[in-house]
């Protein structure tokens, strides 16, 4: 719609509306990309006294350059695992608490504390858990008997990325579940009644009734989800450093590393972008895919 | 028993096993960093026991009393997340309010843009970032971290609030015009009385993503303004980690969007939930 019925009487108005929201988002949105986008066209690290132009080199760079397809396949790894479990777990935990029974609704409200805790006290934390020597783990399945000597859970690189996924997964299964708790409130009780009556067994219930109920839901998890372990940086950063012997150097981890610790200003812009260029794709695949469904 | 009654009761002994297994799953990480904050460092390190024998709980006076850096972190924590999330409503709700009544050249694009941030990666706009504020000595400033802040929550405010705008019938804010009120009327006296509780649950949100915020805090502040986050990492990064000081600090952290999140769940969650879907 539009009002004031004015025209210039409107623009006046738009601008004052606009205007402070997108001086804000130019200075920090648009200007930093742009620069960025003119670093990687430069050789501006530490060591150069004056950068100069060197067109395409740092994209070409990229090519050879193994520790970033290292760290590429690393994230893809910790991608795929800890959004697939958070998103299976996250369902079957929605399911759960979709249920009526005594203290569901304590449950509801503990499932905001993994959400709530900030991501680098949530690394400090499993940190701390994994301490091979004084760590809770250790002491745990030696108490019970599984283990006779402590385990170095971060000490060796295989493991210690699996054991990274499993603090990821801790902490970001809630908000999927919540998403998915939300949208299967949304399903009337008595569409299951009908069902079980007409003599649909539990699965036919879930995949007739749960599923659909719950799809538009599925395709935001996955999306944010996916986004958001691509960008992982905070758990890395308190978990692991990256180590041992860059096991756990996600991309995101390890374009601050080349950044602010190598000082490597134009490679660490031209990595961001490329970042930026493969979540893009991510999303566009995943929207492209939910318009499909739900056509 | 007939068959029907017995599945019934395996039923809900399944049930409550999962309840329980979940219980401890929500609880027991973090229930960890509660008694490590409370114990001393030798009975963390003497693994004998798991609870203290005399809780400490002074060490939460203690850790702002000792650690001077601790206490000034946690001072920029407060500042720069209240002053972030009120200059954020107050611009984004103008801007949600245009977006959801206005048409206007560019505004498909422009809604596009506000998403397209969320896929950015922070080191995408924090080098450039980095460097200018270098340029204009604002590197370490609470002020410089403040409009980083600002900007970084400013689109999803947006999108949030122009969701729940465009919920409200147009019909209110026409009576409105012609009995000759201006924008600004509009907005102050019909429309913000309206979603009140959605502007508070945006600030919700906003208040526990920026006290969470990492990443920027670490690139941006040093020694005069860094947040809780950066200072919690410190007690672990220092040579000789104190594993209950550490702890306390984690906890600290933690508490404050916790408490957030357990006293207004409801209208968290609603604001996730619809946020996010639309």
């Amino acid at each position: 719609m539009i009002f004031p019925h004015n025209k210039k009487q409107k623009n006046r108005t738009l601008a004052a509306l606009l205007l402070p929201g997108l001086i804000i988002i130019f200075f920090v949105f648009a200007v930093p990309i742009l620069y960025s986008i003119y670093l990687s066209l430069l050789n501006f690290s530490r060591g150069v006294a004056d950068p100069s132009f060197v067109g395409l080199d740092n994209y070409f760079h990229l090519f050879r350059d193994d520790a970033f397809w290292h760290s590429i396949r690393l994230t893809l790894y910790f991608v795929v695992w800890a959004v697939a479990i958070e998103i299976v777990l996250g369902l079957l935990i929605a399911l759960l608490l979709n249920e009526k029974f005594w203290g569901v609704k304590l449950l509801r409200v503990l499932l905001l504390l993994p959400w709530a805790i900030p991501w680098v006290v949530n690394g400090i934390m499993w940190r701390w858990i994994y301490n091979p020597h004084f760590g809770p783990l250790n002491r745990l399945l030696r108490q019970f008997g599984f283990i006779t000597r402590n385990i170095n859970w971060l000490g060796e690189p295989a493991r210690a990325m699996r054991m990274m996924i499993l603090a990821d997964v801790w902490k970001e299964t809630s908000f999927i579940a919540l998403l998915f708790l939300a949208g299967l409130q949304t399903i009337p009780e008595d569409y299951y009644e009908v069902a079980k009556i007409e003599g649909a067994n539990i699965l036919q219930r879930f995949y007739h009734i749960t599923l659909p109920a719950i799809k538009p839901v599925l395709f935001v998890a996955l999306s944010l989800r996916t986004i958001w372990a691509f960008k992982s940086f905070d758990l890395v950063y308190a978990l692991t450093q990256g180590g041992p012997s860059r096991g756990t150097n996600l991309i995101n981890f390890h374009i601050y590393q080349v950044t602010f610790r190598s000082l490597n200003f134009s490679y660490g812009a031209t990595l961001s972008l490329i970042l930026t260029l493969i979540i893009l794709i991510i999303t566009v695949i995943y929207y492209q895919v939910m318009i499909k469904e739900a056509e | 028993m007939t068959s029907h009654k017995m599945k019934k009761i395996a039923f809900k002994v399944v049930l409550y096993l999962a309840a329980l297994l979940l219980l401890l799953y929500l609880v027991l990480p973090f229930l960890w960093m509660i008694i490590s904050s409370i114990s001393l460092e030798r009975e963390l390190i003497s693994t004998a026991r798991w609870l203290p024998e005399e809780p400490q709980y002074a060490r939460f006076i203690n850790i702002f009393r000792e650690e001077a850096f601790f206490r000034e972190a946690f001072i920029n924590s407060i500042i720069v997340t209240s002053f972030s999330t009120a200059i954020t409503l107050f611009v984004g709700i103008l801007a949600a309010y245009a977006a959801a009544r206005f048409n206007f050249k560019g505004k498909q694009g422009l809604l596009i843009g506000v998403l397209l941030t969320q896929m950015l990666p922070g080191a995408t706009i924090i080098i450039p970032i980095y460097l200018f504020m270098g340029r204009l000595g604002m590197r370490d400033t609470r002020i410089g971290l403040l409009i980083v802040y600002v900007g970084f929550i400013l689109p999803v405010v947006i999108w949030i609030l122009k969701n729940y705008f465009i919920t409200i019938p147009v019909e209110i804010e026409e009576a409105a015009i012609i009995d000759g009120a201006n924008t600004a009327q509009i907005l102050i006296k019909i429309m913000i009385p309206l979603v009140v509780p959605a502007i508070f649950a945006t600030g919700l949100f906003s208040l526990i993503t920026v006290w969470n915020e990492f990443f920027f805090a670490l690139i941006l502040t040093s020694i005069h303004s860094r947040t809780v986050p950066v200072a919690a990492t410190q007690f672990s990064t220092m040579g000789g980690v104190d594993y209950s000081m550490m702890a306390t600090a984690g906890v600290i952290g933690a508490i404050v969007p916790i408490t957030i999140a357990f006293i207004f769940r409801d209208l968290i969650i609603e604001g996730l939930t619809a946020g996010w879907s639309k």
